[in-house]
């Protein structure tokens, strides 16, 4: 039976393609693979082009013939735009800084989201309202008391220019859209069995070591996703980093300060070399985990 | 208040507390760094904002001085200010349009990504990039140079190349939209789309992500049964897909609208800054913050009640 399966069976097979239903899947899959490439290459061809001209030297932008591929490949650019970012500096502490401030949410936001996923305590759906309105309030209103804060911390501390803005905010789940991250985990919790933490009570599990030891482990999937999507948002970010750390040795900082010189063309392709090298690490972390990415949302289970 | 109120509580009513809700109270220690944010950055920020719009406020030395000049503010924002107006209306615009193809287009996608296919890992690679990418420096980036290329444009408009080419074939297809018979409206409503096609799947990354784990989370076992009961495919999508996916809707209604809102591109938010910061206005620039935000809420109040009425929850 199972030989006979293998083998290539025209009248079935006619019998599956050629007919009204036959022929409108056929049609169906010649549509859906002409928009699935015409968005993958509508999402990936400004990338790639940037990738490409940052190889390109002056010449080429003069000669016609060249469109895509670089007669005169360079790696000039490049260079010049890593010791204009700093990037012996720059970079380690841009990694380690996005990496402590990834984990701190992941952390922040876990806790709070299996606090109000598995706890029904008093007044737990008032702050968790607030949580979703930490959403809501557009950047722009609280940008200016945030600022001001920081400016006058208690006991009139300047800790603008500091690293420890975005550190405070991470620790008290106010960093960026970490609401969107406690209610994804909030919803994770939510749908975990009651058995684990039943079995985990009787062995003599208190409450943290329950969230640690049982529920945490369980929730990898997920912790990896917004740890990719913190650590993506924070190395990429430029609103807080602007506002709260001028001065700092973060990427995002070191992007104002990448100088083509004169001519206009080359002004243009060194902003675009320096944006291809600020984001080449986080896409290669992405690229790294984004099996786990999908298995998060897969997971996550996040139906309103 | 709220202190004092739990401390009456624990001593008046210790016999009375159940075991349970004894249980529940470590809630509490869960979400404490949260709750300390909240009581102590968030909400004063919120309220300090609120007070800023009827106040003129300058940062003096060591200190926020402040002024009250009452309804000042708001009354310059609709008033005075010539470009506030413009810029607000244009946003407005452009989010309602916006949101609308975003969210269509991002169900769509999601439906699609959720059939099985050859290569459909890599096409999710692909469609979540822009979740990691999109935002921040590359936004800024492309920005700054979108701008560089209007400037350039006008000077040297004989360049070929994609764009040239792009924009060509896109007029003639216009063209023959309309020769066949399409209202104007209509194609330039295509148009639109298809132009903004590179904004659009760059700003629905996290919405495919929230409907496809919604799409995940149906269970094989309620499309097994509507088979038996004889459904096709189309009845399947309007019976169960579509009233599973009315809650994750919501979710993804209100996340667009924020952050179409909040896009540089309408340039509301830049124009937020400039005034705050390089003009030195913190009372003026939190009061049209404030305009924009109850705006935000008041688009999300509508929209919300209208989806709330039709969204069906399994339990």
């Amino acid at each position: 039976m199972i030989k006979t399966k293998k083998k290539f069976d025209i009248k079935n097979s006619m019998r599956k393609w050629c007919s009204v239903h036959g022929l409108m899947r056929i049609g169906w899959i010649v549509v859906r693979t002409i928009i699935l490439v015409g968005c993958c290459y509508t999402i990936l061809y400004p990338f790639l082009l940037k990738l490409i001209d940052s190889f390109k030297s002056f010449e080429d932008y003069l000669d016609p013939a060249v469109q895509y591929i670089p007669k005169y490949f360079t790696t000039s650019n490049i260079k010049a735009v890593l010791t204009q970012l700093q990037y012996k500096k720059s970079f380690p502490i841009t990694f380690l800084y996005s990496t402590l401030i990834a984990l701190l949410q992941v952390f922040i936001c876990g806790l709070a989201g299996y606090g109000f996923g598995r706890y029904k305590f008093r007044g737990s759906n008032l702050i968790f309202g607030l949580v979703i309105m930490e959403l809501l309030v557009p950047p722009q209103t609280m940008i200016i008391p945030l600022f001001l804060r920081f400016r006058f911390f208690y006991g009139g501390l300047n800790l603008i220019g500091t690293y420890w803005p975005i550190i405070i905010l991470a620790l008290t789940g106010l960093g960026i859209r970490n609401g969107l991250y406690i209610f994804m985990f909030r919803q994770n919790f939510r749908n975990m069995p009651k058995e684990l933490e039943e079995a985990a009570i009787i062995d003599g599990c208190n409450p943290f070591q329950i969230f640690w030891k049982v529920m945490m482990p369980n929730a990898v999937s997920l912790m990896v996703t917004v740890f990719l999507i913190s650590f993506a948002w924070q190395w990429t970010d430029t609103t807080y980093t602007e506002l709260f750390q001028r001065g700092t040795d973060l990427l995002a900082n070191m992007t104002a300060y990448v100088d083509g010189g004169e001519e206009e063309i080359m002004v243009l392709q060194y902003n675009n070399t320096a944006a291809v090298l600020c984001v080449l690490p986080v896409m290669l972390i992405y690229l790294i985990g984004q099996r786990f990415f999908i298995q998060g949302v897969e997971r996550s289970g996040i139906t309103g | 208040m709220a202190k004092e109120h739990s401390g009456k509580g624990r001593f008046v009513r210790k016999k009375g507390v159940s075991l349970s809700e004894k249980k529940n109270r470590m809630g509490y220690l869960f979400i404490m760094p949260v709750l300390i944010g909240l009581v102590f950055i968030f909400l004063p920020s919120l309220v300090k904002s609120f007070i800023y719009v009827f106040n003129k406020v300058s940062i003096g030395f060591g200190s926020v001085e402040m002024e009250f000049v009452g309804w000042k503010n708001i009354y310059d924002a609709f008033f005075t200010d010539t470009e506030y107006v413009v810029l607000l209306v244009s946003a407005l615009r452009g989010m309602f349009f916006d949101s609308a193809v975003i969210i269509l287009f991002s169900f769509f996608m999601s439906n699609v990504l959720n059939q099985e296919f050859k290569g459909r890992g890599i096409c999710r690679v692909v469609f979540f990039l822009p979740v990691v990418l999109s935002m921040g420096i590359v936004a800024d980036m492309e920005n700054a140079n979108e701008m560089f290329n209007a400037m350039n444009a006008v000077e040297e408009s004989s360049a070929g190349g994609f764009d040239q080419l792009g924009m060509a074939t896109m007029f003639s297809v216009a063209n023959l939209l309309n020769f066949m018979g399409l209202p104007a409206s209509m194609t330039q409503i295509i148009f639109a789309i298809l132009s903004n096609m590179y904004g659009i799947l760059n700003s629905s990354g996290v919405q495919i992500l929230i409907f496809l784990s919604a799409l995940q989370a149906i269970s094989p076992s309620v499309f097994e049964a509507a088979k038996m009961e004889g459904a096709t495919k189309w009845e399947e999508f309007w019976k169960i897909t579509f009233p599973m996916l009315t809650p994750s809707l919501l979710v993804c209604v209100v996340y667009t609208v924020i952050s179409t809102f909040t896009n540089p591109v309408y340039g509301v938010m830049e124009y937020i800054q400039s005034k705050g910061f390089s003009g030195g206005q913190l009372g003026y620039a939190s009061a049209i913050s404030w305009i924009y935000f109850l705006i935000v809420i008041v688009v999300l109040g509508v929209a919300a009640a209208i989806i709330s009425k039709r969204v069906t929850y399994l339990d």
